[in-house]
């Protein structure tokens, strides 16, 4: 049985997940935390495999929890479970030590998962956190460099391009016009300064956007 | 007038000189013409009695050769009774042999005549013995030439003949034996005058005479005088003459002419002469008289100097008439130009002090020294003086003592050197003794060394302007008292209303932040419960009531729009992350999102570590670049906007450009459009600066500025 910690100040919200674990029959909950102190005091009282904690709480905030107890249990798996959908908390969760990131909105469908996978060693986060975060690592590596000029847009567009996408195929992960995803493309050989798509593939491999 | 007269004077001058310095070189001339004709008589005379000393000489030498010749001796030895016995033969020979040698000496000197006489004086033999005048056998005893020569000396005679009536020169020589030198008889040649008379001329103006010497006229060039008396003589002279019976027989009648000194006569025409005479040689008291008419001499003169210095002096006259007439002419010309001139300038003054009294200004000229010398009516006017009172007093008496000091140690030395002044304020005192505030200004008339004369200065009276400047200026000090009251109210109330504004903005973002939280995580949550339940639901239904399930399954789908409404809406009232994550994760999200819903490109740049940042300014900084971002997308049609956020430890400055269309940034700021009131109004209440540039094409560019740490005072 996995045990996991789970902490959020929403009694109604953490009844529901506690009832979608229950149901899972390999995980159970085994500690339940309505504020962010009171996570720490259960996690140190007893250890679990993993903890659940939301962001938004009074007192001490998830991403604050998590820290705390990853410097006392480095090797403790960590799932943000959050109402915030935004890519940022994704990021700086990450940056805090935490193997995995899911949504509310999408807990019945991805908490038991993401669970059993951090379980294992390995990260869950979506398809789109994973996105930004290699964006985020392509800057930083970087540095000073031609992608600072280019939006979050952009570097998307530049990043399927260059893993042989087409205009399409890109306008419809995007949510996108096809005119659109060529402004996008046009605007990206002007600021780079690059003449094709073969060009543009270079250029993002030697920037670390994709693995050759 | 005067002038004419001058002209007048001068040019009678002109022609007094002229007639003077003509007779001056007439009168030169003439004495000198006169001395050169004195000369040229005293010559010609001289010239005259030598031809004629000559001439009666001529025939002395062969009347000896004639004497000494053998025939007339021998025909006067036979004719000698007393020696020998006369043999008739003999004698009529010897008579022919003389007569034969006199035909021959009359022919070879070509003289009048020859003869022999013999001692009695009777002529024995004659060349003219033919001629029906001859005088052989006449008796001429009387004659002093047969006399001297019978006393045995040679004579020389002027005599007319008495038988010929001829004048000739008579020369004689006595014939004397060869032994003993005994006088046989007297040879005599006479010689005729009408030879020499010829070569004296025949020149009226000029008169040579020979006279005897007695005054009578033997020889001249003019007939009419001849045997005439040259001068009055007294009858004894008279009875003299006849007794010789040299010059026949008179009476002798004068020429009439009166001697006047020594070198003058005058004829009886009145006509005047110049006298020369000379001795002649051989003939004691024989003279030669050479009379030369002065008129003539005068005539030779004055002839050659009519022909040319008449017409030199008149046209000389006429020229110097020409020049005095053009002279006066030009003169009268410039005296009326002058004399219009003169009106001219006469009107000129008058109109000058026409306007000088006129001109309703205070208008007065000082000299050198300071004193007044004329003052316009206006200025008395205004002072209350006389004229009199005034002029010749120094400008010092009519200022006050402060104006004077002014006056003596500034105004004076500078007016003086600079040659004006302007705009002096000075202070008068009138007549009454009150004061007038004027501002003077003046100009200097400067002499020919450039110092400076005379002044001409016109003063402005000011005393109701200066009474109107004291007013205004309590006027304005009121004005500023109330302005500075008014401004500390204003300040006042602006620091309220900043305070209100600031405490209205702080409350709008309390409450919006309250709202969102409360719609995020209260409202979220429950939704979110109601999902899981929903998720649930269909879970369990759908392997017993598929209808039920697909009920659950819209109702997730219900709630997940739900949930999607409340986020945006929690959103836009104020984001999480900028409380959660911070100004640059809030900015980074929101650009990102921007992109999203507007397509057009947008950067975000961060320099510098952010430090925690206090929500004031981490709320003001992303609200002012939410609202510039809002205004791209509605406004700007820009492709790409970037926001630069620059950090460091004392201040945070951030720029947000776009390349838009821009605006004109003026027009804008002052209609408060663009919502840029509301983004200075944070930047203010935040202590920090806000700028915005744009131009229309050039897109638009905003920055932001404020204090980190200090701001916290605010």
């Amino acid at each position: 049985m996995i045990k996991v910690l789970l902490a959020d100040d929403h009694a109604i919200v953490r009844a529901g997940l506690v009832r979608i674990v229950e149901e899972s029959g390999d995980i159970e909950v085994v500690a339940e935390a309505s504020d962010g102190r009171e996570a720490l005091r259960l996690a140190f009282e007893s250890p679990v495999d993993v903890a659940i904690i939301d962001i938004s709480m009074p007192g001490l905030d998830g991403l604050e929890v998590a820290a705390q107890l990853l410097t006392a249990y480095p090797d403790l798996p960590i799932i943000i479970l959050t109402m915030h959908e935004e890519e940022q908390y994704v990021i700086r969760a990450v940056e805090v030590g935490v193997m995995g990131y899911v949504t509310k909105r999408s807990a019945p469908e991805q908490l038991l998962a993401a669970i059993r996978k951090v379980y294992g060693g390995a990260r869950y986060l979506s398809d789109e956190a994973v996105e930004m975060l290699a964006l985020r690592l392509a800057k930083g590596v970087s540095g000073k460099s031609p992608l600072d000029s280019l939006s979050t847009r952009e570097l998307q567009v530049l990043r399927q391009l260059a893993s042989g996408q087409t205009n399409r195929e890109i306008a419809e992960n995007y949510n996108i016009s096809i005119k659109t995803v060529d402004t996008y493309r046009f605007r990206l050989l002007k600021k780079l300064n690059l003449r094709n798509n073969a060009e543009l593939s270079r250029f993002a491999i030697q920037n670390h956007l994709i693995e050759p | 007038m005067k002038l004419r007269l001058i002209f007048l004077v001068l040019s009678l001058l002109v022609f007094l000189s002229a007639a003077t310095g003509s007779y001056l070189y007439y009168a030169s001339l003439k004495s000198a013409a006169f001395t050169e004709a004195e000369h040229h008589a005293i010559t010609r005379i001289e010239i005259i009695q030598k031809n004629l000393s000559s001439y009666l000489s001529e025939n002395v030498k062969p009347v000896r050769t004639l004497a000494g010749m053998r025939q007339l001796i021998d025909f006067l030895e036979s004719q000698d009774s007393k020696m020998v016995a006369p043999d008739p033969e003999k004698q009529i020979e010897y008579q022919q042999r003389t007569e034969l040698l006199l035909d021959h000496f009359n022919t070879a000197l070509g003289s009048d005549v020859c003869y022999l006489m013999d001692l009695n004086g009777v002529t024995l033999a004659s060349s003219n013995r033919r001629a029906k005048d001859s005088f052989v056998g006449k008796k001429f005893a009387f004659r002093p030439y047969f006399q001297e020569a019978a006393k045995g000396s040679p004579a020389s005679y002027l005599a007319l003949g008495s038988t010929s009536g001829r004048r000739g020169v008579y020369c004689s020589y006595p014939v004397m034996t060869k032994t003993d030198a005994r006088v046989l008889g007297v040879a005599v040649i006479k010689a005729s005058l009408e030879q020499i008379e010829k070569k004296l001329g025949q020149s009226r103006d000029e008169i040579v005479v020979v006279t005897d010497p007695h005054g009578l006229i033997f020889i001249a060039n003019r007939k009419p005088w001849l045997f005439k008396l040259l001068w009055q003589t007294s009858g004894i002279e008279q009875h003299d003459l006849v007794r010789s019976r040299q010059f026949g027989t008179g009476p002798w009648a004068g020429v009439g002419l009166v001697a006047e000194g020594d070198h003058y006569a005058v004829d009886e025409s009145g006509r005047k002469y110049l006298v020369n005479r000379l001795e002649i040689d051989g003939f004691p008291n024989w003279h030669v008289i050479h009379l030369r008419s002065l008129e003539a001499i005068y005539k030779v003169v004055f002839d050659p100097l009519v022909r040319v210095t008449v017409p030199t002096v008149v046209t000389l006259c006429i020229l110097v008439g020409l020049a005095v007439f053009f002279l006066y002419r030009n003169a009268s010309v410039e005296i009326v130009q002058r004399k219009k001139a003169e009106q001219a300038l006469r009107e000129s003054e008058k109109r000058y002090r026409s306007i000088y009294h006129n001109t309703p200004a205070m208008l007065h000229s000082i000299n050198a020294a300071g004193f007044l010398i004329s003052v316009s009516d206006n200025w008395l006017e205004a002072l209350g003086y006389e004229r009199a009172e005034v002029v010749g007093r120094p400008l010092f008496d009519f200022l006050t003592s402060e104006s004077r000091d002014y006056a003596v140690k500034e105004v004076f030395p500078d007016f003086f050197r600079v040659g004006f002044c302007k705009d002096i304020p000075y202070r008068l005192v009138r007549k009454d003794g009150s004061i007038m505030d004027v501002l003077l200004s003046a100009i200097g008339d400067r002499d020919r060394e450039g110092t400076i004369v005379r002044s001409l200065a016109v003063s402005i009276d000011i005393s109701d302007r200066k009474l109107a400047e004291a007013a205004l200026k309590q006027a304005q000090e009121k004005l500023n008292l109330y302005t500075r009251d008014l401004e500390r109210q204003v300040k006042k109330r602006t620091v309220e209303l900043q305070r209100l504004s600031g405490s209205i903005l702080a409350d709008q973002e309390r409450e919006r932040a309250a709202i969102a939280r409360g719609l995020h995580d209260e409202l979220g949550q429950v939704l979110t419960a109601l999902r899981l339940e929903a998720v649930w639901l269909e879970g369990r239904l759908r392997s017993v009531d598929g209808k039920a399930a697909e009920r659950a399954a819209m109702m997730t789908s219900l709630i997940d729009d739900t949930i999607d409404e409340v986020r945006s809406i929690a959103l836009r009232l104020r984001p999480g992350i900028l409380d959660d994550l911070g100004l640059v994760e809030a900015l980074e999200w929101y650009t990102a999102d921007f992109e999203r819903r507007t397509g057009i490109a947008c950067t975000c740049n961060v320099e510098g570590e952010v430090p925690e940042l206090n929500d004031r300014l981490a709320t003001a900084a992303y609200r002012i670049s939410q609202e510039a971002l809002t205004n791209v997308a509605r406004h700007s049609q820009a492709d790409q906007v970037k926001i630069f956020l620059v950090v460091d430890a004392t201040q945070l400055r951030m720029v947000i450009t776009d390349d838009g269309c821009g605006f004109v940034a003026d027009v804008a700021m002052e209609t408060g459009g663009l919502g840029i009131t509301g983004m200075r109004e944070r930047a203010i209440l935040i202590g920090g600066s806000f700028e915005i540039v744009s131009e229309p094409g050039r897109g638009t560019r905003i920055s932001f500025q404020v204090k980190v740490g200090e701001e916290e005072g605010v």
